[in-house]
């Protein structure tokens, strides 16, 4: 099992280095350099060129390819930003905790929410307690989250005064924000233990476990659910590492100062450092989530986990 | 008795859509969409949607303009209807493009085998490894926000999704005896990925559409929400959002009209996936 973790968690660091590579590509695109752009159109020349070699924006492209990969993977060193010049990291580092609080309380909720209704809804299949769930599901995983977070705002905020339009000073600051990351995803998660739920019902030891008279609620809470929820526990997994991403949206409609903020401000700004290293940190934390699901499935599943420890 | 074949096929599974009525809505939903975004010109002409007019600033709906005006007196209907054009075209667009590009890598890695599999997958698992918004987001900061790029950076972020799923349904096909067949008969890896691999991967392709597209629509729409995709005055339903939401106070229902397009569009599209997998594939019905 360790060997397997580890061997993992090395298989991270090419991955890692492939987005370094391909979020400095993807930068290069972009026309003009950076003193030009943190000098603005009245600079002369000169200025320009000192600027850009105080930067080291005067080497070849692959030199500073190769200096950004040592300097991120071997000091943490994101250089500084454009704009404050100070170091990048600093900003990040302030932003990473705010970010991962508002995507962990949005999965719980969505997690909450979504997977005991899920499961009501395959236990009573074809009655009202499923279908009104799987109607509203539907209409919900087709809500985009910050229309959804508009609305709400404009009900709770700005008509009944009773939460917060913006900031996470205290803690009913959360509430809109974990709602409007949260519903669409809770209506994923109940969708997906519904399916899962009613596969495993059909299942074979589920059968055996009636046939030998274990009464319903016996066969559904110890036999079906638990493996019905093992499939669920990697696609929350898959949807915390998509709110980490898509929380960008919301926080900016709520003004929260976590990384996707950081991130959009410094795009519009132009503070490319930044811009890389918040997209950087955002995949890396993506990856490691995904590798934690991974690892957590092969804890509660014997199979998997037998199929490793050789 | 090719082409007939063809065609049996196509009845089957139409008929099988057609008894579902949630594919249905959906389908219907979705040609009206479409239908008012080709036809926007004819139904209100474009400049009523840059028209300004200060003297009939955000009015409620009336018989002249159904959805009211907006902030600068412009006609919100006009500018949902136009803004539709461009939401969709970039939904369909971008769809197309990485539903094309991923369509390519998987032809390529599950004809080529495990050399190229390991160098292109891994590619894709780069790619993938930055959540698509993210990816979407960086691409078009780097492009600069216009319309086109929107597209390409959307595009671009999607590759791999539909890369991974193409090859692993293409996996179960490649093995098959009439590809050995196709082979022994001499066909060239063009022949065989064009008409003997594809055409058996093609309904998980048309599913995978139908849904992407959905997906798309909703991240185009929030990258001009957040002032990075389609640039203001030019409507778009992102962009529309964002105007909106600086006026939320006074007129709300700035924000409702465009919203409840994006869900229509985005619900309708998700129930004919939906029923399209299941005509597609009886078997996987529940």
């Amino acid at each position: 099992m360790w060997k397997y973790v580890i061997k993992r968690l090395l298989l991270i660091i090419p991955i890692l280095l492939g987005v370094t590579i391909l979020i400095f590509f993807v930068m290069e695109l972009s026309p003009g350099d950076p003193a030009s752009t943190i000098l603005g159109a009245g600079a002369t020349q000169e200025a320009i060129d000192m600027l850009n070699k105080e930067l080291g924006y005067d080497r070849p492209m692959l030199t500073r390819l190769g200096s950004y990969i040592a300097n991120v993977f071997l000091k943490g060193d994101f250089g500084n930003s454009y704009r404050s010049r100070l170091p990048v990291i600093d900003s990040i580092v302030v932003s990473i905790p705010i970010s991962l609080r508002v995507a962990f309380f949005a999965i719980t909720f969505a997690a909450v929410v979504g997977i005991p209704i899920g499961v009501l809804s395959a236990v009573k299949q074809y009655s009202l307690l499923d279908t009104i769930p799987t109607v509203t599901s539907l209409f919900l995983s087709a809500l985009p989250g910050f229309w959804l977070g508009m609305m709400l705002l404009y009900l709770f905020a700005l008509k009944l005064g009773i939460l917060p339009s913006y900031g996470v000073e205290t803690w009913k600051g959360f509430i809109l924000p974990t709602i409007s990351l949260g519903l669409p995803y809770a209506a994923q998660e109940m969708r997906f233990t519904r399916s899962s739920m009613l596969e495993t019902i059909r299942s074979d030891y589920v059968r055996t476990a009636r046939a030998k008279g274990a009464a319903e609620r016996r066969v559904i809470w110890r036999h079906a659910l638990k493996n019905a929820l093992l499939p669920v526990i990697t696609v929350t997994g898959t949807i915390f590492a998509a709110m980490l991403g898509g929380a960008v949206v919301t926080e900016s409609l709520y003004s929260i100062p976590g990384l996707g903020s950081l991130l959009v401000t410094s795009i519009k700004i132009k503070d490319t450092p930044t811009v890389m290293g918040c997209t950087f940190v955002l995949a890396a934390m993506c990856s490691l989530v995904l590798l934690v699901v991974d690892l957590l499935y092969a804890v509660v599943d014997p199979r998997i986990k037998a199929k490793y420890s050789k | 008795m090719e082409k007939q074949k063809k065609q049996s096929q196509f009845k089957e599974v139409w008929r099988r859509l057609k008894k579902s009525k949630p594919a249905m809505f959906g389908l219907i939903v979705l040609s009206l969409l479409i239908l008012t975004a080709l036809f926007a010109e004819q139904i209100i002409p474009y400049k009523k949607a840059l028209e300004m007019n200060a003297a009939i600033r955000l009015k409620p709906p009336s018989l002249e303009h159904i959805f009211g005006t907006d902030a600068y007196g412009r006609d919100l209907f006009a500018r949902v209807l136009h803004g539709g054009r461009r939401s969709l075209l970039i939904g369909f667009g971008a769809t197309a493009g990485a539903l094309f590009f991923g369509w390519i890598i998987a032809s390529i890695v599950s004809y080529y085998g495990t050399r190229v599999d390991n160098l292109l997958m891994r590619l894709m698992d780069i790619i993938a490894a930055v959540p698509m918004t993210l990816m979407a987001l960086a691409v078009v900061s780097a492009l600069g926000p216009t319309l086109q790029n929107l597209i390409i950076a959307i595009a671009f972020a999607r590759i791999p999704t539909f890369a991974r799923i193409i090859r692993s349904s293409m996996l179960s096909v490649v093995d098959a005896e009439y590809i050995e067949a196709a082979h022994a008969g001499g066909a060239g890896a063009l022949r065989i990925i064009l008409k003997h691999i594809t055409p058996n991967v093609s309904g998980t392709m048309i599913v995978q559409t139908t849904m992407a597209t959905a997906q798309l629509i909703l991240i185009a729409a929030s990258l001009s929400f957040l002032g990075l995709g389609v640039q203001l005055p030019t409507p778009e339903w992102g962009a529309l959002l964002s105007e909106a939401r600086e006026f939320m106070r006074t007129t709300p229902l700035l924000m409702v009209f465009p919203g409840i397009f994006m869900v229509l569009t985005s619900l309708s599209l998700n129930l004919l996936g939906d029923g399209l997998r299941d005509a597609l594939d009886p078997k996987l019905k529940s």
